[in-house]
């Protein structure tokens, strides 16, 4: 599953990254005061919510072979290749 | 808690524009430019006052348009003869065609930073063909969204809208939920304009419109056209390690004229030679056929590339591609296999040169009705084959959109035939959106959709189509329809994909049904059966409704006579 990190030393909890989100695949962790990956298997790795936060404070670490790809062929199972 | 406990919120608007992107944004810019007085509502499931939704951000930055040095004459004649094949509304390509060349220049008067060359003229890369491209910033819909709020256009983001509501043949509003606190809202409107993207079945990164806007069109009695267009596709590149990188991510983006087969053999002069503005299902026939006659793995050489680039990406758009590349992880390679990778953009929402579709007061635009509005023919909506038509394309059915609806509500209100909203139907369609939420027993939509994706994806379903294999597929839709009734949702989010799911399995079958209507090859329709163009036969446009027997299609002739263009001149 792709991952959110996030330096919580960095981030100043203005919540930028969860308004990016244009799948809203961003949620927040009240206790943390910070911003957390809650659908990960949304995630679309366009990075915007690394652009668009102020203080530098997260990045997205995609896990490409554990996201699901259809077969591109129909003569193919269905679990990716 | 029950679906009745949820709270009920009502809102209103003379124009209720559903999606706050590119187009979305234009149209509420256009209709307050039109009347300052229109009172004007944009509802988007994420953040579209401060400029973050739809796929704007995501792009490229290429913005293409009749350049100076073309005649929009010559662009039309291209149009027709490489890309839409006929298939086109000659009228609405006419239009477009001289409207890019004054686009540009609106959007930079609504604070959008397009760069200039030294005399101060838009800055573009000219190509061999009629149209050039110049750079856009791809935080466009930062300074819309900013020029929109000074307009005085209103905002809800958060909200996920589902349904529509008609008073007999007209637009009466539409009802959704908000994604935070799960608030039924119901919104009354004179005119609604649906600005919600296209249909990818959620396959390729960043290509992830799910068509709700199709959907909640379709079964408020909207014809769809052109629907058996919605198959768009490009190249993956394959990791080693048996994954796919998808479009930005995979690097791939002119692969298709740079295929070769396992000797090395270059197919993609094989089998369409000559110059090519972009992709096209000729390459991924390419593929398919040199794949299937055990030529492959199919590879792209980079070393072949000249490497000469002339065209000057916006900044943030290259922040955008290095981004991109940095979170691949495939191995250094100058070669590397690729196969297709299935994008879609169905947008066939029937719409004339107003913008409106077959329910009175209800107009789509940009993605939800690119393929619908017939400008662009036998092709997906755009970019289908001309990079940076996308960008263009949005921002000009919104320009025609937000005026016609604003145009729209004034005369209903001056009619005095106010739309009334039925608050029984209403409240059945409370329990009906909710119901996932409190289902004990079902499936979720993350088992939902892969189903669907499964019937797209191939590209010897969906791009080099046949009866057999399109029945095939089609066969694989309707048997997860029946499993729709059990969607649960484990939280509103879920919900909100619960609806993705409804859409695309409803949008899966639309295509193939008009797919398997058109009994010839054209465009971006590709039947092996049929590989020929049909001109006798197949001057018509297949029209998609929702009667009360069911899903039902015709067929519509193209005013060909009164055009100037025909096939074979």
């Amino acid at each position: 599953m792709h991952i959110l990190k996030v330096d919580t030393n960095k981030c100043s909890s203005c919540r930028t990254c969860v308004d990016v989100c244009f799948v809203n695949a961003i949620g927040w962790e009240e206790n943390e005061g910070a911003p957390v990956l809650a659908y990960p298997e949304d995630c679309q790795v366009c990075c915007v919510c690394e652009r668009g936060c102020p203080d530098g404070a997260i990045e997205i670490v995609p896990d490409w072979g554990g996201r699901y790809c259809p077969p591109y062929l129909s003569t193919l199972g269905g679990e990716g290749r | 808690m029950m679906a009745r406990e949820h709270e009920e919120r009502l809102g209103s608007a003379d124009v209720l524009i559903l999606g706050g992107g590119l187009s979305g944004l234009t149209a509420a810019i256009t209709a307050k430019e039109t009347d300052p007085s229109v009172d004007v509502l944009v509802v988007d499931k994420s953040a579209a006052s401060t400029g973050w939704a739809g796929m704007g951000s995501r792009t490229a930055g290429l913005l293409s348009f009749v350049t100076r040095e073309d005649d929009p004459e010559d662009f039309i004649k291209y149009s027709l003869e490489n890309i839409g094949f006929y298939l086109n509304d000659q009228n609405l390509l006419r239009e477009y065609a001289y409207a890019t060349r004054m686009i540009p220049e609106r959007l930079t008067g609504w604070g959008v930073e397009i760069p200039r060359d030294e005399e101060g003229r838009i800055a573009y890369a000219k190509w061999p063909f009629p149209f050039g491209t110049a750079s856009i910033d791809p935080d466009m819909c930062h300074a819309l969204a900013k020029k929109a709020k000074q307009l005085g256009v209103r905002f809800l983001d958060g909200v996920a809208v589902v349904e529509l509501l008609t008073d007999g043949e007209h637009i009466a509003g539409a009802v959704g939920f908000d994604l935070r606190d799960g608030s039924y809202q119901v919104f009354e409107a004179d005119a609604v304009v649906v600005a919600m993207g296209s249909q990818n079945f959620d396959i390729v990164e960043m290509w992830c419109g799910t068509g709700n806007g199709i959907w909640a069109a379709y079964l408020a009695g909207a014809e769809m056209r052109n629907a058996e267009y919605g198959n768009m596709c490009d190249f993956a590149r394959v990791d080693p390690r048996g994954w796919l990188y998808y479009g930005v991510h995979g690097g791939a983006h002119t692969a298709h004229d740079h295929l070769q087969n396992a000797q090395g053999q270059d197919i993609s002069e094989k089998y369409r030679p000559g110059l090519h503005t972009s992709m096209d299902p000729i390459a991924a026939l390419a593929w398919y056929k040199e794949t299937m006659a055990g030529n492959g793995p199919i590879s792209v050489d980079l070393s072949t590339f000249s490497g000469e680039q002339f065209f000057k990406f916006h900044p943030t758009s290259i922040r955008q591609f290095d981004s991109a590349l940095e979170k691949s992880s495939y191995p250094e390679s100058k070669k590397f296999e690729v196969v297709p990778g299935f994008i879609g953009e169905m947008s066939c929402i029937k719409v004339d040169s107003q913008m409106e579709t077959t329910v009175s007061g209800l107009f789509a635009i940009g993605n939800s009705a690119g393929s619908g509005s017939a400008r662009g023919g036998a092709a997906p909506t755009p970019p289908s084959k001309m990079h940076g038509m996308g960008i263009m394309n949005a921002v000009f059915m919104g320009t025609k959109g937000g005026p016609a609806a604003t145009v729209h509500a004034k005369a209903v209100r001056r009619s005095g035939c106010g739309r009334r909203v039925d608050r029984a139907r209403v409240k059945a369609m409370k329990e009906q959106i909710l119901a996932p939420l409190y289902r004990t027993r079902g499936i979720s939509p993350r088992e939902f959709i892969p189903r669907i994706q499964d019937a797209m994806a191939p590209v010897d379903y969906s791009v080099v189509k046949t009866e057999s294999r399109m029945k095939e597929a089609l066969t694989k839709v309707l048997d997860a329809q029946k499993d729709l009734p059990k969607l649960k949702a484990k939280d509103l989010h879920e919900l909100a994909r619960c609806v993705d799911a409804e859409s695309m399995a409803l949008e899966a079958e639309i295509f193939y049904r008009a797919s398997l209507a058109r009994t010839e090859s054209r465009g971006f329709h590709l039947r092996e059966d049929f590989p020929e163009r049909d001109d006798a036969n197949w001057l018509k446009w297949i029209i998609v409704r929702k009667s009360d027997d069911g899903m039902v299609l015709r067929t519509d002739p193209i005013p060909i006579e009164s055009y100037p263009y025909r096939p074979g001149g």
